[in-house]
């Protein structure tokens, strides 16, 4: 399992060992903000990079960090 | 002060009904006392009487309580108590749970004081602690003279009012409830000596308690994504109109299974009072990624994507509650082969 949280210290008290910080509380798996398809962009690389955590050991006392978009 | 009025709840076995053979037994009513009643009313003295005694099987409360509850809460109104003591239930665990929910209740209902007793292991200390007062007793009957003059003491002063101490000194199981009371030392000078304590590696004990949790081996990495079967888990508590399951928006016990087509293209809530669920709302995806996981299928690279998200409401949920329901989404990955999961959360 991978875990989206925007509050990654709750989520490594309690031991997860594959988790990305979401992008807010509010709304973890996108980024709202942006334009529809830049969202949906953005909500493809939290899911594409938990997939490739599924892929990979656990790692405790440790979160993710995805880049929601390109600069330019 | 007039003497007050004192029901007391007990199982099959201490009610003298039978053993676990009677498990199964109905309630039965005793207007006099007995078992661990017998010592609530010597322990009472002029201060109280008690006026009956409410017998219920374990397993006819345990196995249906929505029905049990509320046929006990009838049987105790007639007798309008001032106090309603249960067990104690010691570690016997549906026992425990059947004393815990019925001093809930009763206390809902009627508005007066409950008291219980339980091992400290008992499953229903953690569920009700909360709820009612708790007096951690031994893990055998062997305890019950200690138990329950602890519990008669909590029980007349909760209707006099008089003062009780923090569970550590009282001898119950917290009840996370923040209480002031006056201290010899000020809050300063307590910290200062923690502090140099702490410095001189000399034993302190901090005024807070913190919970521990238990420690979990990291699940090993999925060999074949493109055969895992994936799901999705989620403490934000979106669910369909009308939440079938009975969320709550905050200290949620229950938890839902919902199709796509109960959560997208269809009147939705959310029962979760620890976030501003306007934007997941608005798009569900914001939670529950689906659009982008149904991608990842067309493209072979998952297996397959379990039509199903499994729903929790993660605001104040308690430990307990939710290691629970935890172990029941488990059960349901199991049943449905279902390999791996991203749990989003608000």
């Amino acid at each position: 399992m991978v875990q989206i949280a925007s509050v990654t210290d709750a989520a490594m008290l309690v031991g997860v060992s594959r988790l990305i910080r979401g992008y807010r509380l509010i709304c973890p798996a996108s980024d709202f903000t942006l334009d529809k398809d830049s969202e949906k962009e953005s909500r493809r690389r939290y899911v594409k990079r938990a997939m490739d955590m599924l892929k990979k050991p656990g790692q405790k006392n440790h979160f993710e960090v995805v880049k929601l978009v390109d600069a330019g | 002060m007039e003497t007050k009025r004192v029901v007391c709840y007990m199982n099959q076995f201490f009610g003298q009904v039978g053993g676990e053979d009677q498990a199964g037994a109905g309630f039965s009513v005793l207007e006099k006392p007995v078992g661990p009643a017998v010592l609530v009313g010597s322990t009472l003295g002029d201060f109280g009487e008690v006026v009956a005694c409410i017998i219920c099987g374990d397993n006819y409360m345990a196995d249906n309580p929505e029905t049990a509850v509320p046929e006990g809460l009838d049987l105790i109104e007639k007798y309008k108590p001032d106090l309603f003591i249960a067990g104690p239930a010691f570690n016997a665990g549906r026992y425990g749970m059947n004393c815990g929910r019925m001093c809930k209740a009763v206390a809902e209902k009627f508005g007066i004081p409950t008291v219980t007793g339980m091992y400290e292991e008992n499953p229903g200390a953690e569920l009700y602690r909360k709820d009612t007062y708790i007096v951690k007793t031994t893990n055998s009957a062997g305890g019950m003279k200690n138990a329950v003059p602890k519990m008669v003491s909590i029980g007349k002063r909760l209707i006099t009012g008089e003062e009780i101490k923090p569970a550590k000194l009282e001898g119950y199981i917290k009840r996370d409830s923040l209480r002031n009371y006056m201290t010899e030392e000020y809050a300063g000078e307590r910290g200062i000596k923690m502090l140099l304590a702490r410095l001189k590696g000399e034993p302190y004990e901090s005024e807070a308690e913190f919970p521990t949790f238990a420690e979990y081996d990291s699940p090993p990495p999925i060999a074949d994504l493109k055969k895992a079967k994936v799901a999705i888990v989620s403490d934000g508590g979106l669910v369909p109109m009308g939440n079938p399951d009975g969320l709550r928006d905050h200290n949620s016990t229950a938890w839902g299974e919902y199709k796509f087509s109960q959560i997208f293209g269809t009147d939705i809530e959310v029962y979760h009072a620890g976030y501003d669920s306007t934007y997941v709302q608005q798009d569900p995806n914001r939670l529950y990624p689906v659009d982008v996981l149904k991608e990842l299928v067309e493209a072979g690279e998952i297996g397959e994507l379990y039509d199903g998200i499994f729903v929790a409401s993660g605001n104040c949920a308690s430990i307990s509650a939710a290691q629970n329901i935890g172990k029941q989404i488990a059960q349901r990955f199991k049943d449905e082969g279902i390999s791996a999961a991203i749990l989003t959360s608000t």
